[in-house]
């Protein structure tokens, strides 16, 4: 559908440039036949017909200019409804990996409890029976409650076991943090991000893709400033970056045998206050006759049922357009690539939107 | 009094190793529990001491749970193998069904941990004489039930199943459907109500335990239907299917109906996998053997204790007591009937059967 509206969109463009020559060439014309001197009445004659053709031709081009403006609202909606839809593919994707986080540490977790339970039901005797020793009870009871077989083993795993279950219930709290960022439906609300702090997240959600293949390593200048920005939107173009990397580094092990490969995300001040964001990887690299092409709707070198070819389309509009920052790329086939993403910081006066 | 297992445990994070064998710690003091973080690591250990069960997670990097089982089936046929996973895409899901005969979703409590590991060793008892066990390894590779079983089972365990996906499931296994059909529609359902070919009505009819048990049954029928002669096969099927309908009749009224159902339908699922196979040319007695080697097979895809219990004693009624064996006593008469044979006195008298139901229309 979108091919078509951009053909339209292209058609009524050509039209609107050739209607404006028609009004130069007529203006040329009024100019030379009053110079050439013709008579009052031939004058007036000839600006009557020529008003009634500007006229007529002002007409068309108003329609035109409606049907084009008609033409981009539709493509906008077009290209929101693909934003939604790609993102609920990235996360869909992603969710058995967060299903088994999730999962693995609840394992372990219960598992843990089910010990303590058990395990503080052979210490919890020692310390009544201290109690009592205390109070003049005698020992006896102290040093049968101490005797217990697995006293040893018992008091060596409750800290391991504690520590362990702390890690794995932090690990969930932290994977559904991090899906806040995702969850949320579309909103157009702008807000003052801290970039770091949904990178962190996005490569959180992303974890069960990369665990595997790469190592990632956020680096992050401190005291960055704030970006005025749409979060789910940002957040989606971080989580499609992430995943064209570690497919890229999926297909270079592949490829190569190669062990884990490298994704590297750099945060830092960059030119006129604004803030640069580089993804980089360390997979097969885009081939130069492809880089040009990399933005555009549907292009794609990934077989079929690998992504739509949406992803970087995306990321352009929502950069470019809706955040008035740039995006570019540098890649190297055989050694990675990386994006670079300019966004004005919320200090510099923002643009309407 | 606890018996002698070995297990393995392969999970690929250390976490979840370490808190299974603590919550194992107190449980058995027969069990040796071994832990392993990869595949390889596995397979090492594997070779170098006899194993009774295998637990794998199925997401690792490198071999996965499914690849890991499938050469265990190879290497070690003896082991049961069970998938314990943190969730898996469709796609690796059938694979690691293919090869394991329990699946268990993380999170899985110890208790039903302990189940598995409870069974494998009272089965590891069963299996004590050599014969039985040359048996069992002799089977091609030890068969996992039918995928439907297992997504049948799944799906049933998950009380907001809708019988619209049970169906789907059904539908999926043409012999099954046709298997469902004809059960239905038999004397034992139909009452003399009009044939259906209604599969949703069939199945409600039928009820969920039944539709397990004659997954399996298909499963089972459908494995053994590469090594066995025709003539051999129908005959099973044909005695598997009076036996059930006897048992259905038998039990009429009682509770344990669906069991002694099951108990009779697959009491020759050993038999039926022996079949075509060395061992079946070698065992000298086929009969002594093969309700032990259904029994285990049963207790290890998870059936019940009562059923499992009426496979194993199905042609020795001197193993079955005077009481506190219903399910077991009903299936031995019944298979008994099966073969053309009296049914055993004590068993009839000690469980007040009543006969008479057999010779009666529908029930």
């Amino acid at each position: 559908m979108t091919d078509d509206l951009e053909a339209r969109i292209a058609h009524l463009e050509a039209e609107l440039v050739a209607r404006g020559r028609t009004i130069s060439a007529l203006s040329e014309r009024v100019e030379g036949t009053f110079r050439g001197g013709a008579s009052a009445f031939a004058v007036f004659e000839q600006n009557a017909l020529l008003e009634r053709l500007v006229a007529e031709r002002t007409r068309e081009l108003q329609a035109k200019h409606n049907e084009l403006t008609r033409a981009l609202d539709e493509l906008r909606q077009a290209q929101a409804q693909l934003v939604q839809a790609q993102k609920l593919e990235a996360i869909g994707a992603l969710a058995a990996g967060i299903a088994h986080e999730i999962n693995t540490s609840t394992q372990y977790v219960s598992d843990n409890v089910s010990f303590l339970r058990r395990a503080f039901d052979i210490v919890l005797p020692v310390v009544a029976a201290a109690r009592g020793a205390v109070a003049g009870e005698g020992q006896d009871a102290l040093r049968a409650a101490l005797q217990h077989p697995r006293m040893d083993y018992v008091l060596r795993q409750i800290p391991r076991s504690l520590e362990q279950s702390d890690d794995g219930l932090t690990r969930i709290a932290k994977i559904v943090g991090a899906l806040k960022e995702f969850a949320h439906p579309n909103s157009s609300q702008r807000e003052l991000l801290n970039l770091h702090q949904l990178v962190q997240s996005t490569v959180t959600v992303a974890r069960g893709e990369w665990k595997y293949l790469a190592e990632v390593e956020v680096v992050a200048e401190p005291d960055l400033p704030p970006v005025l920005g749409l979060r789910y939107e940002l957040s989606q173009v971080l989580l499609n970056m992430i995943v064209n990397a570690v497919h890229a580094i999926a297909d270079r092990c592949h490829d190569e045998g190669a062990p884990k490969g490298r994704i590297t995300i750099g945060i830092a001040r960059g030119p006129a206050e604004s803030v640069v964001l580089q993804v980089s990887d360390t997979g097969t690299g885009i081939a130069p006759e492809h880089r040009s092409r990399i933005f555009d709707p549907f292009f794609t070198t990934k077989p079929v049922g690998r992504g739509t070819g949406q992803g970087l389309a995306i990321a352009y509009d929502i950069i470019v357009n809706r955040h008035h920052g740039t995006i570019t790329v540098d890649s190297e086939v055989g050694v990675g690539t990386t994006f670079s993403i300019h966004l004005p910081s919320s200090l510099r006066g923002e643009s309407t939107p | 009094m606890s018996g002698q297992l070995r297990v393995l445990f392969v999970d690929d994070e250390p976490r979840v190793l370490e808190g299974i064998e603590r919550m194992l710690f107190d449980v058995a003091d027969g069990w040796e529990i071994h832990l392993a973080e990869d595949g390889d690591a596995a397979l090492g250990l594997l070779a170098q001491q006899e194993f009774a069960v295998v637990i794998s997670d199925m997401r690792m990097p490198g071999m996965d749970g499914a690849a890991l089982l499938e050469q265990v089936r190879h290497l070690h046929p003896a082991t049961v193998r069970v998938i314990l996973s943190g969730q898996t895409d469709e796609r690796s899901a059938r694979r690691a069904l293919r090869v394991a005969h329990r699946f268990l979703s993380k999170p899985c409590s110890g208790a039903n941990i302990v189940e598995v590991l409870r069974r494998a060793e009272r089965m590891n008892s069963v299996i004590a004489s050599p014969s039985l066990r040359a048996a069992i390894a002799s089977v091609d590779q030890l068969p996992t039930p039918a995928a439907t079983y297992y997504e049948l089972t799944a799906l049933l365990a998950d009380e907001g199943a809708s019988i619209q996906a049970i169906m789907a499931l059904v539908r999926r296994d043409p012999a099954l459907t046709a298997k469902v059909l004809q059960i239905a529609n038999s004397a034992m359902f139909a009452r003399g109500a009009a044939a259906t070919a209604d599969l949703q009505g069939a199945v409600l009819v039928l009820g969920t335990r039944l539709l397990s048990s004659l997954a399996l049954a298909e499963g089972a029928f459908s494995h053994a239907g590469r090594g066995a002669s025709a003539p051999a096969l129908a005959a099973m099927q044909a005695r598997a299917l009076r036996a059930a309908h006897a048992a259905w009749r038998l039990a009429h009224g009682s509770e344990d109906r669906e069991a002694a159902f099951s108990g009779a339908l697959l009491a020759e699922v050993g038999r039926l996998l022996l079949v075509g196979t060395e061992t079946e040319r070698e065992v000298r007695d086929m009969d002594e053997v093969h309700p032990s080697v259904g029994a285990y097979l049963l207790s290890i895809w998870g059936l019940p204790d009562q059923v499992v219990d009426a496979v194993a004693t199905h042609r020795r009624a001197n193993l079955i007591p005077d009481q506190g064996a219903w399910v077991s006593a009903v299936v031995h008469t019944c298979m008994a009937i099966a073969h053309g044979e009296s049914p055993d006195a004590r068993l009839v008298r000690c469980y007040c059967l009543d006969l008479s139901r057999l010779d009666q229309g529908d029930a």
